[in-house]
Protein backbone atom coordinates (compact mmCIF):
# COMPACT_ATOMS: atom_id res chain seq x y z
CA UNK A 1 0.00 0.00 0.00
CA UNK A 2 1.67 3.18 -1.11
CA UNK A 3 1.14 6.56 0.38
CA UNK A 4 1.19 9.75 -1.59
CA UNK A 5 4.48 10.90 -2.92
CA UNK A 6 6.47 12.38 -0.17
CA UNK A 7 8.25 15.41 -1.46
CA UNK A 8 10.15 17.94 0.47
CA UNK A 9 8.58 21.26 -0.44
CA UNK A 10 9.71 23.37 2.45
CA UNK A 11 13.32 22.79 3.35
CA UNK A 12 14.56 24.56 6.40
CA UNK A 13 18.19 25.61 6.48
CA UNK A 14 19.50 26.92 9.77
CA UNK A 15 22.33 29.27 8.83
CA UNK A 16 25.45 28.54 10.78
CA UNK A 17 28.06 29.85 8.41
CA UNK A 18 28.46 26.57 6.52
CA UNK A 19 28.43 26.35 2.78
CA UNK A 20 24.97 26.09 1.33
CA UNK A 21 25.89 24.88 -2.13
CA UNK A 22 25.05 21.24 -1.56
CA UNK A 23 21.81 21.95 0.19
CA UNK A 24 20.80 24.29 -2.62
CA UNK A 25 21.43 21.65 -5.24
CA UNK A 26 19.38 19.19 -3.27
CA UNK A 27 16.53 21.68 -2.91
CA UNK A 28 16.65 22.52 -6.59
CA UNK A 29 16.26 18.88 -7.49
CA UNK A 30 13.25 18.74 -5.20
CA UNK A 31 11.78 22.00 -6.43
CA UNK A 32 11.54 23.09 -2.84
CA UNK A 33 11.25 26.40 -1.09
CA UNK A 34 14.18 27.31 1.15
CA UNK A 35 13.26 28.39 4.62
CA UNK A 36 16.37 30.00 6.04
CA UNK A 37 16.72 30.69 9.72
CA UNK A 38 19.38 32.48 11.69
CA UNK A 39 19.29 32.05 15.43
CA UNK A 40 21.13 34.67 17.37
CA UNK A 41 21.85 35.32 20.99
CA UNK A 42 23.65 38.11 22.80
CA UNK A 43 25.96 37.35 25.64
CA UNK A 44 25.87 40.22 28.09
CA UNK A 45 27.85 40.93 31.19
CA UNK A 46 25.75 40.63 34.30
CA UNK A 47 24.61 44.04 35.38
CA UNK A 48 24.87 45.59 31.95
CA UNK A 49 21.79 46.64 30.04
CA UNK A 50 21.21 43.85 27.53
CA UNK A 51 18.89 45.80 25.25
CA UNK A 52 21.56 47.39 23.08
CA UNK A 53 23.51 44.26 22.38
CA UNK A 54 20.31 42.31 21.79
CA UNK A 55 19.18 44.83 19.21
CA UNK A 56 22.58 44.78 17.65
CA UNK A 57 22.83 41.01 17.23
CA UNK A 58 19.31 40.80 15.89
CA UNK A 59 20.06 43.59 13.43
CA UNK A 60 23.19 41.83 12.27
CA UNK A 61 21.33 38.56 11.89
CA UNK A 62 18.62 40.26 9.85
CA UNK A 63 21.15 41.83 7.53
CA UNK A 64 22.87 38.50 7.15
CA UNK A 65 19.72 36.53 6.33
CA UNK A 66 18.62 39.22 3.91
CA UNK A 67 21.95 39.05 2.17
CA UNK A 68 21.71 35.27 1.89
CA UNK A 69 18.09 35.52 0.76
CA UNK A 70 18.94 38.00 -2.00
CA UNK A 71 21.74 35.80 -3.21
CA UNK A 72 19.55 32.70 -3.27
CA UNK A 73 16.74 34.56 -5.01
CA UNK A 74 19.18 35.64 -7.67
CA UNK A 75 19.87 31.95 -8.21
CA UNK A 76 16.17 31.41 -8.75
CA UNK A 77 15.03 30.01 -5.42
CA UNK A 78 11.91 30.81 -3.50
CA UNK A 79 13.17 31.88 -0.12
CA UNK A 80 11.57 32.60 3.19
CA UNK A 81 13.87 34.05 5.83
CA UNK A 82 13.55 34.25 9.58
CA UNK A 83 15.56 35.48 12.50
CA UNK A 84 15.01 34.16 15.99
CA UNK A 85 16.51 35.16 19.25
CA UNK A 86 17.47 32.40 21.66
CA UNK A 87 19.26 29.10 21.86
CA UNK A 88 19.88 27.42 18.50
CA UNK A 89 18.53 23.94 19.21
CA UNK A 90 15.26 25.06 20.75
CA UNK A 91 14.63 27.74 18.17
CA UNK A 92 15.41 25.45 15.27
CA UNK A 93 13.07 22.76 16.58
CA UNK A 94 10.32 25.23 17.34
CA UNK A 95 10.65 26.87 13.96
CA UNK A 96 10.47 23.49 12.27
CA UNK A 97 7.28 22.69 14.14
CA UNK A 98 5.51 25.97 13.51
CA UNK A 99 6.78 26.73 10.06
CA UNK A 100 5.41 23.60 8.37
CA UNK A 101 8.90 22.44 7.50
CA UNK A 102 9.27 19.08 5.71
CA UNK A 103 13.00 18.64 6.06
CA UNK A 104 15.78 20.23 8.04
CA UNK A 105 19.10 20.47 6.22
CA UNK A 106 22.12 20.92 8.41
CA UNK A 107 25.86 20.65 8.27
CA UNK A 108 27.74 18.30 10.54
CA UNK A 109 31.38 18.37 11.28
CA UNK A 110 31.95 14.68 11.61
CA UNK A 111 32.20 12.94 14.89
CA UNK A 112 35.79 12.06 15.46
CA UNK A 113 38.03 13.43 18.13
CA UNK A 114 37.29 16.34 20.41
CA UNK A 115 35.51 18.18 17.62
CA UNK A 116 32.57 15.93 18.23
CA UNK A 117 31.56 17.74 21.38
CA UNK A 118 32.42 21.15 20.16
CA UNK A 119 31.11 21.35 16.66
CA UNK A 120 28.38 18.89 15.99
CA UNK A 121 26.32 19.43 19.08
CA UNK A 122 23.56 21.51 17.53
CA UNK A 123 23.09 19.13 14.64
CA UNK A 124 23.15 16.19 17.00
CA UNK A 125 20.53 17.66 19.30
CA UNK A 126 18.30 18.66 16.42
CA UNK A 127 18.62 15.19 14.97
CA UNK A 128 17.58 13.62 18.24
CA UNK A 129 14.49 15.69 18.73
CA UNK A 130 13.31 16.74 15.30
CA UNK A 131 9.95 15.39 14.21
CA UNK A 132 10.77 15.77 10.53
CA UNK A 133 13.54 14.15 8.50
CA UNK A 134 16.97 15.70 8.80
CA UNK A 135 19.43 15.92 5.96
CA UNK A 136 22.99 16.04 7.15
CA UNK A 137 25.80 17.39 5.07
CA UNK A 138 29.33 16.83 6.14
CA UNK A 139 31.56 19.87 6.40
CA UNK A 140 35.16 18.87 6.62
CA UNK A 141 36.97 21.82 8.08
CA UNK A 142 36.34 25.30 9.32
CA UNK A 143 38.35 26.70 6.41
CA UNK A 144 35.84 25.15 4.03
CA UNK A 145 33.01 27.07 5.57
CA UNK A 146 32.94 29.83 3.04
CA UNK A 147 30.19 31.93 4.53
CA UNK A 148 31.01 33.42 7.87
CA UNK A 149 28.37 35.75 9.15
CA UNK A 150 29.55 39.30 8.55
CA UNK A 151 30.75 41.41 11.40
CA UNK A 152 28.94 44.62 12.32
CA UNK A 153 31.57 46.68 10.53
CA UNK A 154 31.14 44.72 7.30
CA UNK A 155 27.39 45.11 7.47
CA UNK A 156 27.76 48.87 7.90
CA UNK A 157 30.11 48.92 4.95
CA UNK A 158 27.58 47.10 2.80
CA UNK A 159 24.80 49.45 3.82
CA UNK A 160 26.86 52.41 2.72
CA UNK A 161 27.56 50.82 -0.62
CA UNK A 162 24.01 49.83 -1.42
CA UNK B 1 32.88 24.30 -5.23
CA UNK B 2 31.53 20.81 -4.93
CA UNK B 3 28.41 20.33 -6.95
CA UNK B 4 25.99 18.05 -5.24
CA UNK B 5 24.35 15.45 -7.40
CA UNK B 6 22.26 12.65 -6.03
CA UNK B 7 22.44 10.04 -8.70
CA UNK B 8 23.50 7.13 -6.59
CA UNK B 9 21.35 6.58 -3.55
CA UNK B 10 22.05 4.00 -0.89
CA UNK B 11 19.38 2.63 1.43
CA UNK B 12 20.70 0.36 4.14
CA UNK B 13 17.90 -2.02 5.09
CA UNK B 14 17.51 -4.43 7.96
CA UNK B 15 13.97 -5.60 7.12
CA UNK B 16 12.48 -3.73 10.06
CA UNK B 17 9.38 -1.61 9.53
CA UNK B 18 11.63 1.42 9.84
CA UNK B 19 13.85 0.50 6.99
CA UNK B 20 10.82 -0.28 4.82
CA UNK B 21 9.68 3.25 5.55
CA UNK B 22 13.07 4.61 4.64
CA UNK B 23 12.95 2.74 1.35
CA UNK B 24 9.51 4.15 0.56
CA UNK B 25 10.74 7.63 1.26
CA UNK B 26 13.84 7.12 -0.84
CA UNK B 27 11.67 5.85 -3.65
CA UNK B 28 9.69 9.08 -3.55
CA UNK B 29 12.67 11.37 -3.82
CA UNK B 30 12.76 12.98 -7.25
CA UNK B 31 16.45 12.19 -7.33
CA UNK B 32 15.59 8.51 -7.39
CA UNK B 33 13.46 8.91 -10.51
CA UNK B 34 16.47 9.42 -12.72
CA UNK B 35 19.06 8.04 -10.37
CA UNK B 36 20.06 4.64 -9.21
CA UNK B 37 18.95 3.08 -5.97
CA UNK B 38 20.85 0.43 -4.08
CA UNK B 39 19.59 -1.62 -1.16
CA UNK B 40 22.28 -2.76 1.19
CA UNK B 41 21.98 -5.35 3.88
CA UNK B 42 24.80 -6.20 6.22
CA UNK B 43 24.65 -9.42 8.18
CA UNK B 44 26.44 -10.30 11.34
CA UNK B 45 28.40 -13.51 11.27
CA UNK B 46 26.27 -16.29 12.74
CA UNK B 47 27.50 -17.48 16.07
CA UNK B 48 26.12 -19.88 18.59
CA UNK B 49 27.18 -20.85 22.02
CA UNK B 50 27.12 -24.58 22.35
CA UNK B 51 27.80 -26.32 25.62
CA UNK B 52 30.22 -28.75 24.10
CA UNK B 53 31.92 -29.19 20.82
CA UNK B 54 29.21 -29.74 18.26
CA UNK B 55 30.09 -29.75 14.66
CA UNK B 56 28.29 -27.03 12.77
CA UNK B 57 28.92 -26.46 9.13
CA UNK B 58 29.03 -22.67 9.32
CA UNK B 59 29.61 -22.28 5.64
CA UNK B 60 26.38 -24.13 4.96
CA UNK B 61 24.50 -22.04 7.49
CA UNK B 62 25.90 -18.86 6.01
CA UNK B 63 25.02 -19.92 2.49
CA UNK B 64 21.49 -20.61 3.56
CA UNK B 65 21.16 -17.26 5.29
CA UNK B 66 22.62 -15.55 2.27
CA UNK B 67 20.06 -17.14 -0.05
CA UNK B 68 17.19 -16.27 2.28
CA UNK B 69 18.26 -12.68 2.64
CA UNK B 70 18.75 -12.29 -1.07
CA UNK B 71 15.22 -13.52 -1.57
CA UNK B 72 13.90 -11.07 1.02
CA UNK B 73 15.73 -8.23 -0.71
CA UNK B 74 14.12 -9.19 -3.99
CA UNK B 75 10.70 -9.29 -2.33
CA UNK B 76 11.30 -5.91 -0.76
CA UNK B 77 12.22 -4.44 -4.12
CA UNK B 78 9.19 -5.96 -5.80
CA UNK B 79 6.89 -4.63 -3.12
CA UNK B 80 8.15 -1.13 -3.70
CA UNK B 81 8.03 -1.32 -7.46
CA UNK B 82 11.76 -1.59 -7.94
CA UNK B 83 11.98 -5.06 -9.41
CA UNK B 84 14.75 -4.96 -11.98
CA UNK B 85 15.41 -1.26 -11.38
CA UNK B 86 17.27 -1.22 -8.09
CA UNK B 87 20.55 -2.85 -7.25
CA UNK B 88 21.21 -4.69 -4.07
CA UNK B 89 24.28 -5.63 -2.12
CA UNK B 90 24.86 -8.06 0.68
CA UNK B 91 27.75 -8.36 3.10
CA UNK B 92 28.92 -10.13 6.16
CA UNK B 93 30.30 -7.79 8.73
CA UNK B 94 29.72 -5.04 11.20
CA UNK B 95 26.73 -3.00 9.96
CA UNK B 96 27.80 0.65 10.37
CA UNK B 97 31.37 -0.01 9.28
CA UNK B 98 30.32 -1.97 6.25
CA UNK B 99 27.71 0.61 5.24
CA UNK B 100 30.22 3.44 5.36
CA UNK B 101 32.87 1.40 3.59
CA UNK B 102 30.45 0.44 0.83
CA UNK B 103 29.27 4.03 0.38
CA UNK B 104 32.87 5.16 0.22
CA UNK B 105 34.07 2.60 -2.26
CA UNK B 106 31.13 2.96 -4.59
CA UNK B 107 30.91 6.75 -4.37
CA UNK B 108 27.32 7.08 -3.34
CA UNK B 109 25.84 10.57 -3.29
CA UNK B 110 23.19 10.11 -0.65
CA UNK B 111 22.26 7.68 2.10
CA UNK B 112 18.65 7.44 3.26
CA UNK B 113 18.03 5.70 6.56
CA UNK B 114 15.88 5.65 9.68
CA UNK B 115 17.08 6.51 13.16
CA UNK B 116 16.26 3.04 14.39
CA UNK B 117 16.25 -0.43 13.05
CA UNK B 118 16.18 -3.79 14.67
CA UNK B 119 18.36 -2.88 17.59
CA UNK B 120 16.55 0.28 18.65
CA UNK B 121 16.26 0.73 22.40
CA UNK B 122 14.25 3.75 23.36
CA UNK B 123 12.74 6.36 21.15
CA UNK B 124 14.73 9.09 22.81
CA UNK B 125 18.00 7.62 21.73
CA UNK B 126 19.23 7.39 18.27
CA UNK B 127 20.11 3.94 17.00
CA UNK B 128 23.76 3.16 17.16
CA UNK B 129 23.96 2.10 13.54
CA UNK B 130 22.42 5.34 12.34
CA UNK B 131 24.66 7.37 14.60
CA UNK B 132 27.78 5.65 13.39
CA UNK B 133 26.83 6.01 9.77
CA UNK B 134 26.09 9.71 10.20
CA UNK B 135 29.42 10.28 11.86
CA UNK B 136 31.53 8.58 9.27
CA UNK B 137 29.51 8.83 6.10
CA UNK B 138 31.38 10.25 3.12
CA UNK B 139 28.16 11.67 1.67
CA UNK B 140 25.04 13.48 2.91
CA UNK B 141 22.57 11.41 4.89
CA UNK B 142 18.81 11.85 5.12
CA UNK B 143 17.83 10.67 8.57
CA UNK B 144 14.21 9.75 9.00
CA UNK B 145 12.50 9.80 12.29
CA UNK B 146 11.49 6.24 13.08
CA UNK B 147 8.30 7.00 14.97
CA UNK B 148 7.04 9.00 12.03
CA UNK B 149 7.78 6.20 9.60
CA UNK B 150 5.88 3.63 11.56
CA UNK B 151 2.93 5.77 12.56
CA UNK B 152 2.52 6.98 8.98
Amino acid sequence: MRKDRRMYKNIMVPLDGSKLAEVCDFARQQGAKLNILRVTYAKVFPGADPADSQLKVVGEAEDYTQMVQRRLEEEGFTVESHVRYGFPVEEILDHAKRGGVDLIAMATHGCSGPARWMLGSVAEEVLRHALVPVLLFRVRGAQEAGMDPPSAAEVDERRKVS
Amino acid sequence: MTKFRAKKILVPVDFSAFSEGALETAADLPQTQDGELTLLHVMMEPRASVPYEVYIDWQKVKDEIWRDVEKSLETMKEKNGFAGKAQHALFWGDPPGAIVKYANENEFDLIVMATHGRTGVGRLFMGSVAENVICHSPCPVVVLRSSELVAA
